[in-house]
């Protein structure tokens, strides 16, 4: 009877471990076409329906895709949080200078750079945004 | 202690914002909608109107999304400290 149940107990760890490393397989073989599928999104958001939101969110699925695949918290939180506030800060400047100095009349060539340069900005904003809060629900809220 | 204090008056705010909301009822009509949509391709080079006014019309507006957006990061990593390292 003991034997029995042990012995159930490692077929369900078995049977575990293999699903488990089968879904991080096809994980990590999708993680080029969502990095490519991000930033297509990314950079044509100025003329198709998409932008830095999206691709943004696109692109910390890569992340969460990670996530499940390596399961390692090797994240450095602080730098990723500091990097995201120096993004915020290109971003108040940015269209500072182009936008509310005015420089976008005397320098109508740089409009659509400009576009989707802040598109980047944005979406790797809310790239590196979502992705501190996943891995700080999965390795700590979560537990 | 501090963390109801902090929820008591951001719903306070909350109430206040919508309130305000609710009251003055401002709306901005159909000219400006109508010169976004026929100005947006000369005016800002995209061929998209809703990044035409995200990115310019309406900068500000994405400049607080964005800033809501780091507040409320900051505030995660501030009031939930079950085991993280810090």
């Amino acid at each position: 009877m003991n034997t029995d149940s042990s012995e159930t107990t490692k077929l369900a760890t078995l049977e575990q471990t293999a699903s488990e490393e089968l879904i991080s397989v096809m994980t990590g073989l999708l993680y080029p076409f969502i990095a490519v599928f991000g930033i297509y999104i990314i950079y044509n958001g100025h003329d198709t329906p998409g932008g830095g939101f999206q691709g943004g969110a696109i692109m910390a699925a890569l992340f969460l895709a990670r996530f499940i695949v390596a399961h390692e918290n090797d994240l450095e939180v602080h730098f990723v949080h500091n990097l995201e506030k120096f993004l915020f800060a290109l971003l108040l400047i940015v269209p500072g200078i182009f936008i509310f100095a005015g420089l976008q009349m005397q320098f109508p060539e740089l409009k659509i750079p400009y576009l989707i340069f802040m598109n980047f900005l944005i979406g790797m904003k809310v790239a590196l945004g979502l992705t501190i809060v996943v891995y700080r629900f999965g390795f700590f809220e979560g537990r | 202690m501090r963390t109801v204090i902090v929820s008591i008056f951001v719903a306070f705010l909350f109430a206040g914002v919508v309130f305000l909301y609710t009251v003055h009822g401002d709306t901005t009509g159909v000219d400006i909608a109508s010169y976004y949509i026929y100005n947006f391709a000369a005016d800002t080079g995209a061929g998209n109107a809703v990044a035409a006014i995200y990115l310019n019309y309406r900068m500000y507006d994405t400049i607080f999304e964005a800033l809501i957006l780091l507040v409320s990061i900051i505030a995660m990593l501030h009031f939930f400290r079950a085991g993280g390292s810090k």
